[in-house]
This record gives structure tokens, C-alpha cells and sequence, in this order.
């Protein structure tokens, strides 16, 4: 009995640093039109610089997952500024193979510098004590790892439908001309998207790491689960469709692997990806576009 | 009459110089170099079948690294059966076409991100069947294949071997050329250009995009088959979702839409980058990442597009030169 819902805790916990990362394409994508594959490895780059400032330069965690942040936030700027921008207007596989360039190159940049004494063991940012609730030993890593989401996501969702700035990045991803017309920047509102995503993106990283071990390799695994969390869940424009993507696949990665067999994780989730590409390619949670000649 | 007199011989000129090409080139390159030869030209097979369908016809996919597992496994194996190599390595690129096919029928619903998706999909299945069938194909370690003879020939060095390379190479690019140059190749570009205008003139998307994808898929897995008897050892991890964006970047550098010359050059650029420098794979990587997103932003058509407008100009330039002297 204790398997069934450890397994579900799992699950949920890595479920939703998919989410989280899915949340930060959707975000992207929604302001901008563009599919960030560079996301993953922006990521652990972040992931990377946390573990510096934490081991090397010695500084507490809080400290360290805010410098991450930073970090994260300014590497989107220059996402945007140095990449996005120039390729406005340019076919949009174009845009999403500049970002595979750039996933390249920094995947690139991370095997250089760092490889050579992977995996690096991250500390958890929650102790990792068992905590008993009924008969079933949870650790709190995982507990912790959905809480501490949970909160991100409440906070985000009170920004992004509460605020003034909220409603103007929904009304960007809306239309873009109306937009501006009623005195919205819309370059402002997607340089703060990618500020967000890759933020969102530095986060999930930080908490994933403790959950695997850091090295440079861990990203490709975990970014095309966030993708498949934003597409499957909401085709890439549903915030919340992401987020549940993102646990729908923890849970069925995590009861595959405990029950059914361990290889078949990875396949598992992308199977089910290209079924629902090929049934409903809007998403389980997206509406119909159609498609006007 | 004069005129077929006239283009037999033209072609057998260009024949002839084909084959002194083919001839003479192992003799200039020895040893080492012989090695990156034969390398390019595998890459260079492989980048011709994703430009007819990404270039040509506009649809963008990563599933090359798993079109080219799917033949170098089955080449491999079936040359470990028993079956002799000239008649595994079509046998390949059939499986390819027909696996090309089935992928390029999901292709029919979906564009764009969704479909670059979905093949990013595909190529990872692939690795991971290649991963856990260990029976057939040894598992993450992966499995030894053995240099081919060709009737009674046997490939065992690096010439013989790229004698066997470029002539597999030459038919293609001769397959490429016909198919690119007549309705299909018109169907394909018209594809590109606008689905919805290529449908109003009549052009079949589903034929049409099922067939890009089954050339893409036979390309691949031929490349693959060489790849694997070229090298002498496959393992899964070889066929991932780097090759796939790699070779993506290959013909985003050396020209989309420029199926024979661009593939070359993007070939090219690949494989000596990092010989010529001597520099390790990651940095190779950075570079190569970046150069990804300069030729996007710079030169859109790459560089063999780049090639092409400057030829343009010059013509420009010595028509205007010449004409102003008279």
C-alpha cells in the first residue's frame, strides 16, 4: 500500500518541476511566439552557477538561488536582445532552431567547464528527513519540492490575473497591435517574459538537481518533459494546462517505472507525447484554432 | 541529331570526370584524412535527404538520427546474419523510406514546432528500442559490424571503402537531381511556398509530403548503413537527439534549400571544424551552435545562398563594367 502512494508523492513532486518548467515556455512562447528549446540548458546553466556560489564562493543557499536567479534572468535579456530580436519576422523554424543553436552552445559552454567532475551532489534545499503520515514514509524533499511549487505557482497566478502588469502580458499574448495601441510595450512585456520563464526555468533546475544529480546531461531528459508538459497539456498557450501536463506525466513516468518497468520511463512519456500530437495537436486542455484562409 | 550527338558526349565528359575525381581524390587525401573523407561523405548523403525535406519542402524535422539508427541496426544485423552487404545496404534504405513514410503521415496534421516535436519523439523511441532490444541490437554497449565485401571485394581499407561511398554518393545526388528537377521537385518547392496555393493547384499534400519524408528516410538509412559498416561499431547513444540538430545545423549552415551544394558545404564545415583546429567536441559545439544562430540571422540562406547572391553580383558588376567600356 505504502508503494501506491509513495510512488504517487514521486510522481506529483517531479511532475511539477516539469510543470514549472513547462510554465516557463508557455510563458515565453505566450509573449513572444517563441518555442524556447534553449530553455533546458539555460537551466542548468543557472543550476550550475547555484552550485558555484554555494561551494565555492561559500555563500548560503538563499544567497546562492537568488544569485541563480539573477543570473537566469539576465541570460534571458540577452536571449532576447541578442537572438530573438534580430530574427523578428524570419520563418518561425528558424527562431526555434536559433534557440537550438544557442542550446548547443551553452550545452557546449557546460561540458567544458564543469564535465570533467560530474555528477556534482546538490544539497537539497529541503532536509532530507522521512516524515511518516499514515503508514507510508514520504521524504520531504518531494513533500517540500510540491509545496514550495505550489507557492510559486499561487503567487504567479495572483500576478498574472491580479496586477496591471499581469493583465498586460495576458493582453500581449492576446494581440499584439491592440496592445500597443493601448500603451502597452510590448518589448518591455517580453523581455520581462523571458526575465519570468527563464527564472521559473533557474528554479525548477535548482530543485530538480537534489532529486538526480547535477551534471551537464541531466537537461535533456527533463526539457522534453517540460515541453511535453506545455504542448500535451495546453499546446503551449495554457498556463494551467501546463502545469497539470507536467504532473500527468510525473505520475505516469513514476507508476511505469515502479510497476511496470524502469527502462520505460523516458519512452513513455514521448510515446504518449506523439499520440497526442497526432489526436489532438492543440493540447488535452487547448481549444480548437482554426484556421482561417 | 547533332544536338544528342553533342549531349551524349557532354555527358560522358562529365562521366569521365566524375570517376577521375573519385579516382584521384584517395590518392591526394591518405591515411587520416581519408577517414574525414569517407565521414563527409556519409554526413553529405544524410544532409542531401533532409534538405529535399526541410529545405525543399519545408518541413522541418530531427528525426534524421533515428532514420539513420533505424539503417545502420538493420544493415548491421542483417550483414551479421548473413545476408550479403550489397543487397542489405537497399534493403537500409527501403526500411528508411518506409519508416520515413510512416513518420511523414503525422506530418500531414501537424506543422512547424508541433511536427519538430514530434520527430524529436520519434528519434528518441528509436534510441531507446535500440537501447533495450539488447538481444538484437547488444544494448548501450552496442554491437561490432564488420567491414563489407562487395562482390568478392573486400572493403577493408579506407580507399576501397570510399571508392564504395562515392559511388553510392554520386547515384544519389543523380536520384536528388531528377527528382528535384521535374514535378516532384516543383511539387515539394510549391509545398514550401504555400500549402494552401500548392493545394488550389492541385498538388497532392499527402503524396507529396509522405514522399519528402520516405527520400528523407531512404537518405538517412543509407547514410546510416555506411555509417555503421564505415566505423566498425554502433552504439544507441551515437543516434540521438544531438545528431538530429546537428544535422539540422549542417544544412542551416551550409544552405536550406540548397540540396546538393549547401549539404556538401554544411558536411564540410562540420566534420573539419574541429580537425582543423584540434579543438575539443564541446568547443566544437559552441562554435558550432553559434554559427547556427549567426547564419540565421545573417545569412538566411546560408552559405551557399551567401555563394550564389555574391556570384550574382559579380556578374552584375562585370556586365556593367564591360558594357560601360563599348
Amino acid at each position: 500500500m505504502a508503494l501506491l502512494e509513495v510512488t504517487l508523492i514521486d510522481g506529483i513532486s517531479v511532475g511539477s518541476l516539469y510543470g514549472l518548467l513547462g510554465l516557463g515556455l508557455v510563458l515565453i512562447y505566450r509573449a513572444t511566439g517563441v518555442a524556447n528549446f534553449a530553455h533546458g540548458e539555460m537551466s542548468m546553466i543557472s543550476t550550475f552557477i547555484a552550485h558555484i556560489l554555494l561551494t565555492s564562493a561559500g555563500l548560503p543557499l538563499a544567497l546562492a538561488v537568488f544569485g541563480a536567479i539573477v543570473f537566469a534572468a539576465l541570460m534571458g535579456i540577452c536571449m532576447e536582445r541578442i537572438v530573438i530580436r534580430p530574427l523578428e519576422g524570419a520563418a518561425p523554424w528558424s527562431i526555434v532552431f536559433a534557440t537550438f543553436g544557442v542550446n548547443l552552445a551553452l550545452n557546449g559552454t557546460g561540458v567544458a567547464l564543469w564535465a570533467r567532475n560530474q555528477p556534482y551532489l546538490f544539497p537539497p534545499v529541503f532536509p532530507r528527513v522521512p516524515i511518516h503520515i499514515g503508514n507510508a514514509r514520504f521524504s520531504s524533499l518531494h513533500l517540500g519540492i510540491i509545496g514550495l511549487v505550489a507557492v510559486l505557482v499561487v503567487l504567479f497566478m495572483v500576478f498574472f490575473r491580479c496586477t496591471k502588469l499581469g493583465l498586460a502580458m495576458r493582453a500581449t499574448a492576446q494581440d499584439k497591435k491592440a496592445s500597443e495601441l493601448m500603451g502597452i510595450s510590448v518589448k518591455r512585456i517580453r523581455i520581462l517574459a523571458w526575465i519570468m520563464g527563464s527564472a521559473f526555468g533557474a528554479v525548477a533546475g535548482i530543485l530538480f538537481a537534489p532529486v538526480v544529480f547535477l551534471e551537464t546531461t541531466m537537461m535533456i531528459p527533463f526539457l522534453m518533459k517540460g515541453v511535453f508538459a506545455a504542448f500535451v497539456g495546453g499546446g503551449m498557450v495554457n498556463i494551467t494546462g501546463a502545469l497539470l501536463g507536467g504532473v500527468f506525466v510525473g505520475i505516469i513516468e513514476s507508476f511505469v517505472g515502479s510497476y511496470l518497468f524502469t527502462e520505460g520511463r523516458d519512452a513513455t512519456a514521448l510515446i504518449i507525447l506523439i499520440i497526442v500530437l497526432l489526436i489532438k495537436p492543440q493540447g488535452l486542455l487547448g481549444a480548437t484554432r482554426i484556421k482561417k484562409v | 541529331m547533332t544536338l544528342k550527338v553533342h549531349r551524349a558526349l557532354r555527358l560522358s565528359l562529365l562521366i569521365l570526370a566524375i570517376a577521375a575525381v573519385g579516382i584521384i581524390l584517395p590518392h591526394i587525401f591518405t591515411g587520416y584524412y581519408l577517414a574525414i573523407l569517407n565521414l563527409i561523405i556519409i554526413y553529405y548523403i544524410a544532409c542531401m535527404g533532409l534538405n529535399i525535406a526541410s529545405g525543399e519542402t519545408g518541413l522541418v524535422s530531427l528525426a534524421t538520427a533515428g532514420l539513420m539508427c533505424v539503417g545502420a541496426y538493420t544493415s548491421a544485423i542483417w550483414v551479421r546474419l548473413g545476408v550479403p552487404f550489397c543487397l542489405a545496404l537497399p534493403l537500409a534504405g527501403t526500411l528508411g523510406a518506409v519508416v520515413g513514410f510512416s513518420l511523414g503521415y503525422p506530418a500531414l496534421r501537424l506543422g512547424g514546432l508541433s511536427l519538430a516535436l514530434a520527430t524529436i519523439g520519434f528519434t528518441q523511441v528509436v534510441q531507446q528500442v535500440a537501447m533495450q532490444w539488447t538481444s538484437m541490437t547488444g544494448g548501450t554497449i552496442g554491437m561490432t559490424v564488420l567491414r563489407p565485401t562487395l562482390v568478392g571485394i573486400e572493403l577493408n581499407d579506407d580507399r576501397s571503402y570510399f571508392y564504395l561511398t562515392f559511388l553510392v554518393a554520386v547515384i544519389l545526388i543523380v536520384a536528388a537531381i531528377n527528382l528535384l528537377k521535374g514535378k516532384t521537385g516543383r511539387a515539394f518547392r510549391g509545398i514550401r511556398g504555400s500549402e494552401v496555393a500548392a493545394q488550389l493547384m492541385g498538388i497532392k499534400l499527402a503524396t507529396y509530403k509522405t514522399m519528402a519524408f520516405s527520400v528523407c528516410g531512404f537518405y538517412a538509412a543509407i547514410a546510416g548503413s555506411l555509417y555503421a559498416h564505415f566505423a566498425g561499431r554502433i552504439s544507441p547513444e551515437i543516434f540521438g537527439l544531438w545528431l538530429s540538430v546537428s544535422f539540422m545545423a549542417m544544412i542551416i549552415i551550409g544552405g536550406m534549400g540548397s540540396t546538393i551544394l549547401g549539404s556538401i558545404i554544411g558536411a564540410v564545415f562540420y566534420v573539419t571544424l574541429p580537425e582543423a583546429f584540434r579543438i575539443t567536441r564541446e568547443i566544437q559545439a559552441v562554435i558550432f551552435g553559434l554559427a547556427v544562430v549567426v547564419s540565421l540571422i545573417h545569412m538566411p540562406a546560408g552559405i551557399a545562398g551567401a555563394l550564389q547572391s555574391l556570384m550574382a553580383k559579380l556578374k552584375v558588376k562585370v556586365k556593367s563594367l564591360s558594357s560601360g567600356k563599348t
